[in-house]
This record gives structure tokens, sequence and C-alpha cells, in this order.
């Protein structure tokens, strides 16, 4: 251990305080001495002062000369005897490099040791040591910032000279600063003054002692702090004015100023110092200090430097808080926005609250708008212990109770502001559970306040949040559970969209599913990206086939060509377009029509806009309204045909009669005159003879025989003409019977009329031959089998004229009905193109034709068969062979009369007619 | 001019007129044609004198076809009523066949017209009592069981109603099988498909016209006296579709064509149908008949006694006026005379007699209306 240091020890202090005590502060008297003394002068002094400071024999000074590396003895005090200098004489004795390091930082060297290194000083030292008592020699150096200024070398006894080079070591430090100022430093007044100008300005509080711990001095901020003011305690000792004591252990120190030495305190170390004041006020301080020194390191008092650390630990545990604060928020952010569409939102609300709050009962409500209630979803802070909860005094599940909040209650919770409220107010919340019970929560959980915070989003009220405090507690961070309550009000909202939007999601999923339309959807590009259920079932390709893929380059059963250019039209036009009975085939096989309704999709970052087909079959339909414009249409003939036949019967009735009289007149009149004539032309008489002149004159000139041969010829064929005439108007009656009820018909007469009706439509074409069983009584609606007859007919007329073409060839059809065991089966016979084998049933397919568009709807056969095997339990089919011919048949039951033979009739014999 | 038949033509249509009064030129030497240019003028000329025949259109201004037929049934009963028509509008065809006995359609042709005047004229001579002439000519038909005609109404009520419900109760009786058959044979369904049941008959004219005719009271004679005879009637009705039954067998076993096996079932089924007309005619006098065959007369001698002609007579006159074929209405007038005709060209009669005797050997009491008032 350095003499050079300034150690707290116990015996220093007594050591100063000796000295204090009597009288005369040697230390002082040096500095006075040496501030105005010459250097010799002073070197002199200093010998003196250390002399009677150290007690020792013999003391000499020596200066150090660092140019030279040389020492030069100054003065010796003491003893004369043991060394007197001689000023004249004064040698200077070189002092190695190594020594001088050594000197220089303060190091005490005893002369043994150094005796080589101090040369000859010490050979001086020795030559005069060799006459005194003294054994030994201590050499101190005078230094300062590292410069060795010069030494004292005492004489002493070998066991005193760590005490006195501790006596003397102020005094040194003293010489140092002393010896020194000549290099230009600070005087010791500048320095406080320059000191005292830099602690005003500093924010923590300074205060200075001296060696005694008188407070020296106290900056504004020392006084602000500490309550005082500077010119009330200055002088004073500072462990009188400032009190700190541990916050641990609520203990005072002992000494203030300890606290300012460092390092290896004796003392425990206080963790929480606190500054307390005269007014018993504490705040968290941090305490730091440091020893005053003189130029020789000697201390001259303390300064003590506090700082108050309130507001920074308030900054800190704000710091804390945020940080803490934000890692909850966003944590619970995350939790909310995440949570799965299956977890309880309201519980994460709940808890995280709780999380948050800590120690409380939170319930969180859902608002209903529609009913304006609120309805309590979770809660969270309830023991879940069951004996607690079997205590719990109330009834009514706490999750699940609904109330009512009145306009004001809203209106409050719109706010969005945390509320605090007594429970005794119960406002809003409380309500939703019975008073009873709430009475009750309140009591077991000791519950003196609640808060209230409403969950709203942009201005509409989501639900709301409870808190309940136990006893007297509050949140002091409010803030961040209404920061909380918003981020759970976003998650809340998200969530509510998000099942909104799921919920329109899956609705359109399910309309688009179950419409029974097609969608399509084409994009800029025309490629498919939406093709719907119906869309699979109608046409056939499965959505995934067709995603993606340009509609125009996939196989879809349908008109394609009219589709795309109906497409193409309504992208180039941008306007909604539609399209009816485009024909297509499903994938049974069955042809259909299909009306399609195009409408634009207007695209804004393309020029090419986007196309919505929306289709339905129209199939169903189109046969229902053909059938029901068939039977309108049946109905409407058969009405007009019967007016016509009225008025067509009432001339021909009198048109015949006419013609029969005047047939009968004819052949009397003729045979009359004839045989008048014949008499005349045999009379001999000459008057006769003349008048037979004139009258074969006029019979040459009217020329009586052809009138003989023509006019009843004449008569007969206006009669023919009346009889087919009236035949036609009678098949026509009976053909477009109005009645729709069954009866019994005749099947040969029905295909007379039906033949004798269509007549216009074969005889260019064909000729007719007819091969009728007479009586084949069929069951039926008359008609409606005289419409199918006819339908199969015109297609048989059709087929042949198909094949004849221009050429004006006839070809034939031939129908015939005959009993076919308990049928009557009508076959009928064309020589026409035939029909393909691949068509094979389509042909009865309402639809389907290989007519040429707008010839026909493809509706004659499908009606026919309809007619025959749904409506009348019979059956249809044909035989053809392309090019030869077809012939189309058609069983229908047999009345129930004319059936299999009865026991009592032989139906054998019945057949021959 | 005492011997000359009196027909009556009406027509709204003068060219009709002159038309049929040129056509029939020829008829003038046995008739007195008197033509009507109105149902008004046509009225007068009843006034004035009873035709045998009316020929009347039906749709006509003012006093049309139908008022005219039934004021004629009123006023001149014995006289025969014929439609001539050119329309097939049900509701009109119905209340025709209430008061017509013959439906012709437009154009008709005139020897079919000549041949319905001339049978019609000669049917008086079928029946040779006027009262009862009247009686037949005026009654819609044979008498209808009331059960019947209620069991026919129940059913057509129904919306479901289906023919062959409807043509089982229309066997089941003999006066409307009558009936029905005359509407399909006399023109009035329009077309004359070759049918000979009275089911087939049933079905040709369809349920609707079957619907006009329950509804129509003057198309169905409900024989209000005939429910103490039920029982019997039903059994006559049995008896005859027995004999009509055997009767087509027969007429089939010889080769005949559809038109005269038809014609045996016919006349077998409706021979004794003027038992019903004439129950009902004489009401409580009919008793007495039985008591007179009881008392050993044979049917038509007790007939005759008692309402001057057989029930044999009366049915011929009905199914004369009626237009049916002529070998059914002389089998039905000579059924009772048995072999006593020498006429019988066709051989109707001859089956018709063989069918009833194989029916009087299974059946020893072939059964009749006559009630013994014992």
């Amino acid at each position: 251990m350095g003499a050079t240091s300034l150690m707290p020890s116990q015996a220093s202090r007594s050591e100063a305080t000796r000295a204090a005590n009597e009288g005369a502060d040697p230390l002082a008297d040096l500095v006075c001495a040496l501030e105005g003394a010459p250097e010799v002068e002073a070197q002199q002094l200093l010998a003196r002062a250390l002399h009677r400071a150290s007690a020792c024999d013999c003391v000499a000074v020596a200066s150090y000369q660092a140019d030279y590396s040389t020492l030069t003895l100054d003065a010796v005090a003491g003893d004369d005897a043991l060394w007197t200098p001689d000023a004249e004489t004064r040698e200077a004795f070189f002092c190695s490099a190594g020594l001088t390091e050594y000197l220089s930082k303060g190091q005490a060297v005893d002369g043994e040791k150094a005796s080589t290194e101090l040369g000859g000083l010490l050979t001086a030292c020795c030559r005069l040591g060799a006459d005194a008592k003294m054994s030994d020699w201590l050499v101190l150096p005078v230094a300062r910032c590292g410069h060795l200024l010069a030494v004292a070398v005492f004489s002493v006894a070998p066991d005193e000279t760590e005490s006195v080079a501790q006596r003397v070591a102020p005094l040194l430090s003293l010489a140092a600063l002393s010896l020194s100022r000549h290099d230009g430093q600070e005087t010791v007044l500048t320095r406080r003054h320059w000191l005292a100008e830099t602690l005003r300005g500093m924010d923590n509080a300074v205060v200075a002692t001296d060696a005694q711990g008188r407070i020296m001095h106290m900056n504004p901020t020392a006084q602000e702090m500490i309550g005082v003011k500077a010119d009330q305690v200055e002088g004073r000792l500072i462990d009188d004015v400032i009190t700190i004591v541990d916050h641990a252990t609520g203990q005072p120190l002992d000494s203030v100023r300890l606290c300012a030495l460092p390092g290896d305190s004796a003392l425990p170390p206080i963790v929480d110092p606190h500054l307390q004041r005269p007014d018993t006020t504490t705040s968290p301080i941090q305490v730091r200090g440091a020893p005053i020194l003189d130029d020789n390191g000697m201390p001259q008092g303390t300064m003590l430097v506090l700082r108050d650390l309130t507001a920074q630990r308030e900054a800190n545990r704000r710091e804390m808080r945020y940080t803490r604060d934000l890692a909850f928020l966003s944590r619970s952010a995350m939790d909310l926005l995440q949570v799965g569409a299956n977890e309880d939102l309201y519980d994460l609300v709940a808890e995280g609250i709780l999380e948050w709050v800590g120690s409380a009962i939170v319930l969180v409500s859902a608002y209903a708008p529609e009913r304006r209630l609120l309805i309590t979803r979770a809660i969270a802070g309830l023991s879940h212990g069951t004996a607690e909860r079997a205590a719990a005094p109330w009834r009514t599940p706490l999750v699940g109770a609904q109330t009512t909040p009145s306009r004001a209650d809203r209106q409050a919770l719109l706010t969005g502001e945390l509320l605090s409220v007594t429970p005794q107010a119960r406002v809003n919340e409380p309500r939703t559970l019975s008073a009873h019970d709430w009475d009750a929560l309140c009591i077991t959980y000791r519950i003196r306040t609640a808060y209230l915070i409403g969950i709203t989003w942009k201005g509409s009220l989501l639900g709301s949040v409870t808190l309940l405090m136990h006893d007297n507690e509050t949140i002091d961070n409010p803030e961040t559970v209404e920061t909380f309550v918003r981020q759970a009000a976003l998650a809340l909202q998200r969530r509510r969209s998000e099942e909104a939007f799921l919920e329109i999601h899956r609705h359109n999923e399910q309309v688009l599913a179950a419409i029974p339309s097609i969608l399509i959807g084409l994009d800029g590009v025309g490629r498919i990206y939406e093709w719907n259920r119906a869309a699979e079932t109608l046409l056939g390709p499965r959505r995934d086939e067709m995603i993606g893929r340009p509609l125009q380059r996939c196989q879809i059963p349908w008109d394609s060509e009219r589709v795309w250019a109906a497409v193409a039209a309504c992208r180039r036009q941008g306007q909604p377009d539609e399209i009816v009975d485009v024909r297509y085939s499903r994938p049974d096989g069955h042809e259909g029509l299909m009306h399609l309704a195009l409408s634009p999709i207007p695209r804004v970052d393309g020029d090419e806009s986007g196309v919505l087909i929306l289709g339905s079959d129209m199939t169903a339909r189109r046969v229902l309204e053909t059938q029901l414009a068939q039977a309108q249409r049946l109905e409407s003939i058969g009405r007009l045909a019967a007016g016509i036949a009225h008025e067509m019967n009432t001339p021909l009735q009198y048109v015949r009669d006419n013609l029969l009289f005047v047939q009968e007149a004819v052949h009397d009149l003729m045979g009359g005159l004839v045989g008048l004539i014949q008499d005349l032309r045999t009379s001999r008489d000459v008057a006769h003879r003349e008048l037979l002149d004139t009258i074969e004159a006029y019979e040459h000139e009217i020329d009586l025989p052809y009138l003989r041969t023509e006019m009843p010829e004449a008569i007969t064929q206006a009669l023919e003409g009346v009889t087919r005439t009236a035949g036609i108007v009678g098949a026509m009656r009976e053909f477009s019977q109005p009645a729709s009820e069954t009866r019994i018909v005749n099947l040969g007469r029905a295909i007379e009329s039906t033949v004798a009706v269509a007549r216009h439509e074969y005889r260019y074409v064909a000729d007719m031959r007819l091969d009728l069983m007479d009586d084949l009584l069929v069951s039926c609606v008359p008609g409606e089998i005289n419409q199918a007859l006819l339908n199969i007919v015109v297609n048989a007329a059709h087929a042949i004229a198909e094949r004849v073409g221009e050429s004006g060839g006839k070809g034939r059809i031939t129908i015939s009905a005959r009993r076919a065991g308990d049928w009557a089966e009508v076959r009928v016979h064309d020589t026409g193109i035939g029909i393909a084998p691949e068509i094979g049933d389509k042909v009865f397919e309402p639809f389907f034709t290989t007519k040429e568009v707008g010839k026909g709807m493809g509706q004659g056969l499908a009606m026919a068969r309809r007619v025959i095997a749904e409506q009348h339990g019979g059956e249809i089919g044909f035989e053809s062979q392309v090019g030869v011919g077809t012939t189309f048949w058609v069983r229908l039951p047999l009345a129930r009369n004319q059936q299999a033979p009865t026991d009592s009739e032989p139906a054998s014999t019945m057949k021959e007619a | 001019m005492a011997d000359k038949h009196r027909v009556v033509f009406v027509d709204d249509e003068p060219r009709i007129l002159s038309g049929l009064r040129r056509a029939l030129r020829s008829l003038h030497h046995d008739w007195d044609m008197v033509f009507a240019p109105g149902g008004q003028e046509a009225l007068e000329a009843l006034e004035s004198a009873c035709p045998d025949v009316l020929v009347t259109d039906m749709r006509m201004p003012v006093v049309d076809g139908c008022a005219l037929l039934r004021a004629a049934r009123e006023r001149c009963a014995q006289t025969v009523r014929l439609a001539l028509s050119g329309h097939a509008d049900r509701r009109m065809v119905i209340d025709a066949a209430a008061a017509a006995h013959q439906y012709l359609s437009k154009p008709c042709d005139t020897d079919s017209l000549k041949n319905a005047l001339q049978k019609a004229a000669a049917s008086s001579q079928l029946l040779p009592v006027p009262a009862l002439r009247a009686f037949v000519a005026q009654v819609p038909g044979p008498p209808v069981l009331p059960n019947t005609k209620q069991a026919l109404v129940a059913v057509l009520e129904e919306g479901t109603a289906d023919i062959d419900t409807v043509a089982h109760i229309v066997a089941g009786d003999l006066g409307l099988s009558a009936k029905v058959l005359h509407l399909v044979h006399s023109g009035f369904s329009g077309t004359t498909p070759n049918v000979c049941t009275p089911q087939e008959a049933t079905a040709v004219l369809g349920i609707e016209m079957l619907r006009a005719m329950a509804h129509n009271c003057d198309v169905i004679n409900v024989g209000q006296d005939l429910t103490t005879e039920c029982p019997k009637t039903q059994r006559w009705t049995e008896h005859s579709q027995r004999i009509a039954e055997r009767a087509m067998a027969l007429a089939m076993e010889r080769g005949l064509d559809t038109t005269h096996v038809h014609q045996a079932y016919t006349a077998g089924l409706l021979h004794d149908v003027g038992q019903l007309l004439l129950v009902q005619f004489l009401g409580d006098r009919s008793g007495a008949i039985g008591d007179l065959v009881a008392n050993g007369l044979s049917l038509s001698e007790a007939e005759r006694q008692v309402a001057g002609a057989t029930h044999a007579q009366v049915g011929a006159y009905l199914l004369s006026i009626w237009g049916f074929p002529l070998p059914i209405v002389r089998a039905v007038t000579c059924h009772d005379t048995p072999f006593g005709t020498g006429q019988d060209a066709d051989g109707i009669l001859q089956i018709l007699s063989e069918a009833m005797q194989a029916s009087d050997r299974t059946n020893p009491d072939p059964s009749s209306y006559r009630v013994a008032r014992s």
C-alpha cells in the first residue's frame, strides 16, 4: 500500500484531528509559507515543515532537474550535526532513469534498497549516516502529475518508516502543488471558482465538503433537491444536513460522505439509497462521490454528487410498462386476429384483459343491435374452483345473461372510453345479471369498483367489457385496456365481417350450385373461370376440366358457332344479349333446347371484357309450351272446323238437293222430249213435218245428242264433287273433335278422316293406299290420336318428299290397320329416305329434327309418342332402311269389349269382317 | 188426299227448303209437303194439322228447333220428329235427343231422307192404337229405374268418373241401354261407329255426353212406377241380355257379317222393350195382363185384351220411329208370333226366335213384366 494513497483510516483521521487540535495546522502554514517563498527558501521551509511533521532527526530536500536527471540537495533540517549542507558545495547527484520513474510515481524508496540508485546523494547521506545513530533512510518523492519535482530524504528508525511516510504525505502533496505553480498552473482559488461555476449549471446535486465534512459548497440543484438554502447549511457538517436511507431497510447511513468513497467500502452496499428530506419525503437517488485532493493527492474534502432518480425511475417504469404493453398488445393483437374460426373470440378478449389487468372479473358481452340486447358471451377471473363455484350464490349462468341497455347507456358505451362506475350504480352491464345475482357477485368477490368499456367499431356498438375490481383496486393502465378493447373491436368486427363474408360466400356457392341455370364465366380472353353444377349436369364436362380453358376450344355439345358468335357480339358491343332455343345434347344423349343470356363484365384494366353466360334448359318448358300451343290449336281448330262444317253443310245440302232435282228433271225432260220428237218423226202429218224441221234445226243447233250424254254426266260429276266435299267436311269435323274426353272410336274411321285431312300434305309426293280393318274400336281421346296419326302421316310425306325431291316422282304411303292380339296395330309405311340407324329412337325426342332450321321444331313424332305411349298405354316404333323406306307402327289397346274373347263369345268368327 | 202422308220441313234458310222441295219432288204423289221458313210458321202449320213427320233445323231465330220439337211433342204427339242439322254442338244434340226421334246431319242425301220419311210414315201401321202411339212417341224412351238414374248421377257427379263404371250402370238397365243405343244409332252421336252393346255405345258417347244426358230431365224417362217392379225389371234386363248374347252367337255361327251380328244382338236385347212401355202406359192396369196370363191366356192375347196391342208391337213402333234398321224392327214385331212370317230375308227374326227358344229351354219361365194381382 502506497504511502501517498489517501486511506479513509481511523488513524489518519485521528492524526488530522490531533494536528487540528494543536492549534496550528502545519499544512496551512506550509501552504502560506510556500506561497510567497523563493525556490530555495521554499525548499528550506519544506524541509523544516517535514522535519517537524515527521519528527525525524534529519530531513534533506533535493530538487530534481528533469533536464539532467540530477538531484541537487537544497536544504537540510534537523540535526545539523548529521548533515550540514554546504551551500557552495551543493552537489548534483545523478538520478537514474529507473529511479526517476519510480519516484515520479510517488513511490517511497528506502535507502537500503535505493542505495545503488541514489548514487552520490545517498552516498553523501550514508557518509552522514555513518556518524548518525539512525541506521536507515527514507526517500519520498515530491511529484505531481507524474513529474518528479524533488525528493525528501528522512533519517528514520527502521520501525518508523511507514508512520513517517503517512505523516508527511499531505505535506508532500502540498509541496508538489506549490513547487509546480511556477509551471503556470491555476491557483487553487481559481480552480475553486471555476468548479463552482461549473457545478452551478449541473442538474445533479453537488455538495462539496472540506476534509472535516463541513459543507463548503452546494449547487442550486442540490439546494432544491435537499430542500435547503446554501447559506443556511454551509459550514455545517454534511451528515447533519443530508440523510440518506437505505430504502430496503429504512436505515439511515452513518456518514453521507462515505457514500462517495469508491471501491471496497466496509459498509454493506446500499441497494436502493433514498434521500430523506427535512420534511421526511424521500426520493430515490444515486450517490457518487470523490475526494477532493490537493496537488499532493491529499484529501482536502469530498465532493458528493446526488442524482434524483425519481424521474428516471418513473421514466424507466414507463419505459418498461410501455415495452410490456407493446409486447402484450402486439401479442394479443396476433392472438385476436389469428384466432381460429372455432375459437371463442370473446373468451380470448376476456382472458386477454384479465391477463393484463391482473386481478378482476371480466365480463365480455356481445351487442345484438336488432334486439338491442347485450349478451354476456365470456367471463374470466371467476375462480373455477369447484368449491367456490358451488358456493357461488347465483344461479343464473353468467354467460348468456342478457340485458337491454337504455339509449343513454348505449350512447355512453359508444364513446369507447373506459367508464368507472360503482357497482351500485349498475350502469349497463350489471344488468346482464339479475339484481340478486349481481349483489351476490359483488359481495362474494368484494367488488367495489366496476369499469365499463364499449367495444365499438366506427360508431356502432359491438359489445362491451365490464371489469369488476376486487376491493379497492383500480386499473393503472387504462390506455392499454382501451387499446386492447379497440383491438378486440377490430377482431370482432373482422370476425363478423369474415363470418358475413363467409356466409355470403357460402350462400353464393350454394346459390351457384343450386340454381338450375347454367352459369359460365368467361374472362377477357375467353377462358372459362366459372362452370357451375348445372353446367356439369346439362352439358357434361366437369368443372375441373373446364376451368381455365378457352371456351372456343372446348368441345361443348351445343351449337358452338352460334354461342361463340353471341359471345363475341356481346363482348364487342358491351351489351347484354340473349339467344334462344340453342340446341344441345345432354350427357344422357337427349336433345334439348337452351336459352342463353349473355352479360358483359366490364373490366377495369383490360380492353376486352369478360362475359357471363347464364343458360336455362328450356326443353321441358318448350315441350309444355308446344303441347299447350298444340292443345290450344287443336281446340281452336275443332271449334273452327265445327263452324266451317256447319257453314258448308247448309249450302251442300241444297246444292245436292238441287243437283238431284236437276238430275231427275233432266232425265225426265230428256227422256220425254226425245220420245216426243221420235213420235213426231214417225208422224205423217205435214203440219208436224214443218214443226219437225224447226225442231231438228234447233236440235242440230244445240247439239242435242251431245247434251243428252253430257248433261247427266255433268250432273253426276257435280254430285260426286258434293259428296266428296261433304266427306271432307265430315272428316274435318271428325278429325278435329274438340272434346278432350276419352271415347271409343273406330280406328279405321279415324285413319280415314286423318288421311282426308292430310291429303294436301302428301298428294303431290305420294299415293295413299289404305288397308283398314273396319271394326277396330279403341278407347282414346279422339282429337289427340288423330293428331298423332296425322303427325306420322305428315312425317312419312316429308320423308318421301325429301327422297323424290324436285324430280316430280311419286312415292307411296301405305296405311294398314288390323288386330294383333289385344292390340289394334296401325302401320304407316313410306318409301322415303329412311332413318339412319345411329339416329335411332332420337326421332321421338322433342326438338330432334333432321329438317333444316326453321322448318319445324321436331315436335311431331315426339308428340305422337307422348300421346300414344304415355297417354294411351300404347306402343310406337319404327323399322327403317336408309334409302328404301320406313314403317312406323303404332299399337293401341283395343277397347275392353273387343279384347281377348270371353268365355261365351267365340271371337274368331267375329274377326272375319 | 186423305191417303197422303203429311210432312213439315222447317229451316230458316229458304234455299234449303227449295232444294228439298225440288229433290223430293218425286214424293209429291204420296206426300203432302209443307215447307215452313221458320219456327213460327211451322207452329202455325202444326196448328192446322198434325203431320206424320216433322223435319226441322235446330238453330233458327225466334223459335228454334228445340222449342219447335217440344211444341210438336205436346201438340202432335204422334208426329215422328226428325232433326236435320249441320251442327254437332253437344248441348244442342242433347236438347234434340230429348225431343227428337232421329237426328239427321246435313248434308243429308235425298235417299236417306226419303227412306227416313217412308219408315216414319209406315211406323204407325206397326201399332194400331193411337193412344199408345202417342204415348210411345212422347216419352224420350223406355222407362229407366229411378235407382239407375240415381246411380248414374252419383257416379257422374264425381270428377273422376270412368267410362267403364258408367257403362256398367247403363248396361244394368234395359231402358237406359235402349236410350243409349238410340242416341248412337239415330245420329245423335255424330259419328255412327260400328258398335252394338250398350257398354260400347256408352263409351262412344263419352262421359261428357252421359253427364249432359243425366242432367237433362227430358232425355231420360224415369219410370217412377217401376220402383215396385224393380226386381222383375232387373230380371227382364238379364233375360234380354242373355237372349241378345245368344242371338249374337247364333248370328256368328251362321257366318253373318258384322252388321247383321250387331242387328241380331240389338234385336235380342230390345225385343221385350215394349213391355216396359206397356207397364208404364197401363200403370195399375198392367196387373190385369198378368191375371189373364194366369188364367191361361197367351201373353200376346192378354196384352191385346188389356192394352189393345202387344208389347212386340209397342217395341217395334218405338224402334221404328227411332229409325232402327228394318230387320230389327221386323224381328221385334214378330218375335211373339213365331214362324208367322215369310219376310225374314235377313234371318234376324229366325235367330231371335231360336235364341228365345234356347233361353226358354234353359230357363223355362221366361221373365215377364206382368205382375199378377194376387
